[in-house]
């Protein structure tokens, strides 16, 4: 749409001022025990080219636990309470800060689930006030593979501004190009106004893709090698019955750790909670990978042991969701592998069959 | 931008309860508020027991009769466990219409095999009663209704109303063991006795529910007689939370179940990874 | 009874039938006046009164918990009461450790005869709950407005006491974490491969479950082998960190029939209690024992293998080892982290594992590795009625690790695999450790030492100890 340079401290000043009016702003943040997007009050506590945090944003779209249903029970009669309804209003103007590329992309495949008819109203009104500021990746971590899926440590898939860090530096310091893609990302340029260059005149498409190829291929080499998990989908289902499923999925031990630290798993349950005098509908995360996921109330359970469940989750990925959207529901992150017990490799895995 | 909350219910009454068997009850609802709720034979949809949770069950009464809605189940679950509690009265939500549903303008004109095995009789309820209502469209139906015991066949008094409707027959079985005394329809396994039959598979449709097992030996037998398979109409089930393809749980290959489903042809099944 | 009750308290007694809760009767046939603020759960024995219970009833917020029932020796069902009294012992330390004020949760002996008893039983636990400053009791709430079902209120606020362990474990791994001698792993690698192969090819295992490297340079990844042919992709080395003894109880495993595991020393252990439970027969596994010198995670060594103390698996067919490396560290960072909050305020305590357990995601992980939750459906998974909430909030979660810490008590072997694998790193290998000291001190047991010895929540003595039960 648009592209600019801009120094670091603008962009800082920008940020600042945003925070400032009341916008809730979120950033990759190590919180001790682990490192997820957590929101920040001020700007001194931005740290810029963090290590990508574990978990992603997702739960502040999609969080782990929702109430989307609340009633209260009299004597034969129910009441719902009514606040639980769309409004595109109740959800503070939220942006998220520099999120790498994979987790940008993230948004794509939620958007896919929660904004199909019907619409999700929940996701949907914290969605439309969520603004999306994408920054180039400057730190792969050894299980990443979005290359694979079609993305790249510059990829603006997902995000409304994108930035990435320009290697030579000026004299008054740090820039980066800063990519407007949506009109999302126009707007919240018009209402708080970032201070461009002065010096700046129009960058090119070649220049701007000389700058992301450049970035590219700096951080290439640190993360698995690219294969191509988007094309040949095919083989995946055409193997559905091979002995290597067996192989794979023996060893899974059925928790939810690759669901719940997934950017794109969207999986979820409905239960009807009890707390004092009101009862809540909430939507919780989960797993294809527990063994209550698919059982029936009868016992019958279509997918009986892990073999299938982790065989379910790789084909969901990489089959069922690229036959119906065009993308894998993968964006090549590898936390899955990170976080594995047994540090399955889904890398591994996938690549079995292209 | 005026969006509604898909997860929350609809009031319903309930007007009136009647018990199929020991353990499948068939519950009878009306809309608290003005309800615009429109569905076709074979959709399904979600029945909340507040305070308890959700379940599925496939709407069992034809659109043509849309002055209440019908819902039978089985005892099983938690919700089901809840649900025979709630008496004639009370209120409870539903949310839905849910899925697909049997295509029954193409069946016009052909003859029609329904064939229902215990509790999944419920999901051929909808279609027999659509059919019966406009039964001059249709040609010849047979039903062929299998339990496993006299005390577990459903709907029996609807069943003798139906069998005095012309060029409808009427075909009753149970398991071997199961029958009683004065037991007078047949015993037998549904896809043995349908193949006794020796029906005529050129043009005619079979739409069959019931359990896996059952669902598993009547397509084989459907194909010893030469059905054709985009001729077989069956409904899956799955664990379902959500019923509108979002939560994941009734995924099975390519497909969800809640929403491209339940109604499936024999042929769509057969390119399903076999998860159901 | 008191007519008017001033603090308007609420406490659960569960009773057993035949002692406790005819003592309620007799003192309510003799007009005896007692507090109000009991309410009277009844039950066949106190055998039957499950920790989940009291769980539970906080949960629905009571402001204290009783628990009654007969002397021992007067047992309806003759032990019934002994095998609670452990029970109790041991779930009543669990709650001080994590900062309940005991003063709340009580235990009693009271009999048929005793209405006298009972009455003045009530009216002390009252008392004592009246006497807490803070007043009505707060478990953990499930709901908070404000930020969509989640309670933020403990949510990444560090406790003093956690800043404190942090660095405590920091620390022991700065100073430990010295590079051992680990030359001998190719050595060993080869000898285990050489076994797997004559295992297999001469049918004495139907499957080898071992270790093999992963895409990574510093990861392994378990392996379950059934032919002869694939044995070279066995590895041993220092990045080898599960504990595999939790697949032998998984069906599709038990299916394969006899199998051959590597263990660890510390591994080796699991593989005891598992046949104490009667989960695996002895003769249907066999036991390849190999020598370790303490395994990485991310370039750090482990904390369980500072305080390795034996380094020879205890239960084994085949040992494979070089030359035996005497190394003994035998310092222990988690007793000290535990001696840390045993020495901290209660509500230090309190805010302490809130803190901790306010960032469960409930992914089960730590579930999954664990040798010893094998049950077929997990209570956290049972929903008739639903026990523990499944919803990832701060009631849910306090619940689950709860129980899941008293489950594992007096089988629990310190394999911290559970600790190891959560996601957000909640000190799991505190909570168990303590109530494995607990049990040392209490019944003088250790978990995975002999198959021979009973675990101590499954038997009793009659002269066990009971200074808490009043």
């Amino acid at each position: 749409m648009k592209a600019f340079i801009v120094e670091e401290k603008n962009i800082l000043n920008w940020l600042s001022k945003l925070l400032q009016s009341n916008i809730k702003v979120y950033v990759p943040k190590n919180v001790e025990d682990y490192s997820s997007y957590e929101q920040i009050e001020q700007i001194e506590d931005l740290v810029l080219h963090q290590k990508r945090p574990e978990f992603s944003f997702k739960n502040i779209l999609f969080p782990q636990t929702e109430s989307v249903l609340e009633y209260t029970i009299e004597k034969n009669w129910v009441k719902t309470n009514p606040d639980l309804n769309y409004n595109s209003t109740s959800e503070e103007k939220t942006i998220i800060f520099g999120a790498p590329p994979c987790d940008c992309a993230s948004i794509i495949a939620l958007n896919h689930v929660f904004l199909s008819e019907p619409i999700d109203i929940f996701y949907k009104s914290k969605f439309d006030n969520v603004y999306i500021i994408g920054l180039a990746c400057t730190n792969p971590e050894p299980e990443c593979f979005c290359t694979s899926v079609g993305s790249s440590m510059t990829s603006t898939k997902g995000s409304d501004i994108f930035l990435t860090p320009l290697s030579s530096k000026s004299n008054s310091g740090k820039e980066y190009l800063v990519e407007v893609i949506t009109t999302k990302g126009m707007e919240l340029l018009k209402d708080y106004e970032l201070q461009v260059q002065k010096s700046n005149k129009k960058i090119t498409k070649n220049a701007i893709e000389e700058i992301k190829r450049k970035h590219d291929s700096k951080y290439e080499s640190q993360i698995l090698p690219k294969k191509d998990f988007t094309q040949n989908n095919q083989t995946l289902s055409e193997n559905f019955y091979s002995k290597d499923w067996e192989e794979i999925g023996i060893t899974c031990f059925g928790c939810g750790v690759c669901a719940y630290v997934c950017p794109t798993c969207t999986c979820y349950d409905l239960v009807d909670e009890y707390e004092s005098g009101c009862f809540r509908r909430c939507k919780n995360w989960d797993s294809c990978g527990f063994a209550n996921f698919t059982l029936h109330a009868s016992g019958h359970n279509p997918r009986p042991t892990q073999i299938e469940r982790y065989r379910q989750r790789i084909l969901h990925k990489f089959t069922y969701f690229t036959e119906q959207v065009g993308m894998t529901m993968c964006v090549g992150c590898g936390r899955c592998t990170k976080f594995c017990p047994v540090h399955k490799d889904i890398y591994e895995v996938r690549s079995r069959w292209i | 931008m005026d969006l509604k909350n898909p997860y929350a219910p609809e009031l319903y009454s309930v007007i009136d309860l009647k018990d199929e068997t020991s353990d499948v009850r068939t519950l009878r609802l009306k809309p608290l508020n003005d309800s615009s709720f429109q569905w076709h034979a074979g959709q399904f949809a979600q029945f909340t027991v507040f305070g308890t949770g959700e379940c599925p069950f496939t709407i069992a009464n034809s659109p043509t009769r849309s002055e209440y809605l019908e819902c039978s189940f089985k005892l099983m679950g938690k919700v089901t466990t809840a649900l025979r509690e709630v008496e004639i009265g009370n209120v409870i939500g539903v949310r839905g219409p849910y899925g697909n549903w049997f295509d029954t303008d193409s069946w016009k004109g052909r003859d029609l095999y329904f064939v229902g095995g215990g509790i999944g009789m419920a999901a051929l309820r909808s279609p027999l009663q659509y059919v019966l209502d406009n039964r001059n469209d249709y040609g010849e139906i047979l039903i062929l209704n299998g339990a496993r015991t006299v005390s577990d066949l459903v709907y029996v008094n609807e069943m003798k109303e139906w069998e005095n409707i012309p060029g409808v027959k009427l075909i009753r079985t149970v398991d071997p063991g199961g029958e009683t005394m004065d037991w007078d329809g047949e015993i037998g396994l549904v896809p043995n006795l349908f193949e006794k039959l020796s029906p005529k598979a050129n043009g005619s449709i079979v739409i069959t529910c019931g359990p896996p097992i059952m669902i598993h030996y009547m397509l084989i037998t459907l194909d010893k007689l030469g059905f054709k398979k985009s001729n077989i109409v069956t409904t899956l089930e799955n664990k379902m939370k959500c019923g509108f393809g979002k939560c994941g749980r009734c995924n099975v290959g390519p497909i969800y179940v809640c929403k491209e489903g339940p109604v499936f042809t024999a042929e769509q099944l057969e390119k399903l990874p076999k998860e159901f | 009874m008191n007519t008017q009750n001033q603090n308007n308290i609420k406490i659960a007694a569960f009773v057993c039938n035949w002692c406790s809760y005819a003592g309620a009767d007799s003192a309510g046939t003799s007009r005896l006046q007692y507090d109000d603020s009991i309410r009277i759960i009844r039950f066949p024995c106190t055998g039957r009164i499950d920790p989940i219970f009291i769980i539970k009833a906080f949960e629905t917020e009571v402001d204290g918990v009783l628990v009654s029932g007969c002397h021992p020796g007067d047992c309806h069902y003759s032990t019934g009461n002994f095998y609670a009294r452990r029970r109790f012992n041991v779930f009543r330390s669990l709650m001080e450790f994590i900062g309940l004020d005991l003063r709340r949760l009580h235990f009693s002996w009271v009999s048929a005869a005793e209405g006298a008893k009972w009455a003045n039983v009530v009216n002390k636990v009252s008392s004592e709950v009246k006497s807490i400053p803070n007043g009505k009791f707060k478990w953990a709430l499930t709901y908070h407005k404000k930020n969509n079902g989640q309670n933020t209120e403990h949510k990444n606020k560090k406790t003093e006491l956690s800043k404190k362990i942090k660095n405590l474990y920091e620390s022991f791994i700065k100073e430990y974490n010295k590079p051992f001698p680990y030359e001998k792993e190719n050595t060993l690698t080869e000898q285990l491969r050489t076994l797997a192969k004559n295992l297999l090819v001469n049918n004495k295992v139907n499957a080898i479950i071992g270790y093999k490297s992963s895409n990574f340079e510093k990861l392994t990844t378990p392996v379950v082998i059934t032919n002869p042919e694939s044995v070279n992709q066995l590895v041993w080395n220092r990045y080898c960190v599960n504990n595999l003894t939790s697949y032998l109880t998984r069906p599709k495993i038990k299916k394969l029939g006899k199998i051959g595991i590597v263990v660890k020393a510390c591994d080796s252990k699991s593989i005891i209690g598992l046949i104490q439970e009667n989960q695996i027969n002895r003769d249907d596994i066999f036991i390849i024992g190999i020598q370790c010198d303490g395994v990485l995670e991310n370039e750090k060594i482990l904390e369980k293998c500072l305080s390795c103390s034996n380094r020879i698996p205890v239960i084994k067919n085949e040992y494979i080892y070089d030359k035996e490396i005497e190394i003994k560290l035998n310092v222990n960072v988690i007793d000290e982290a535990i001696k840390l909050i045993e020495n901290s305020s209660i509500e230090e305590r309190w805010n302490f594992w809130q803190e901790e357990f306010s960032r469960c995601i409930r992914c089960y992980a730590c579930r999954t590795v664990c040798p010893f939750c094998y049950c077929e459906t997990c209570i956290t998974d049972k929903h008739r009625p639903q026990w523990i909430s499944p919803s990832a909030s701060p009631k849910g979660n306090f619940s689950w690790n709860l129980i899941r810490a008293f489950h594992l008590s007096g089988r629990c072997i310190g394999c911290n695999e559970c600790s190891r694998v959560c996601p957000v790193n909640i000190h799991l290998d505190i909570l168990n450790r303590k109530i494995a000291l607990e049990i040392k001190k209490e019944f003088e047991y250790e978990a995975g030492v002999s198959i021979d010895v009973s675990p101590p929540l499954t038997t009793y003595r009659p002269d066990d100890s009971q200074e808490f039960i009043l």
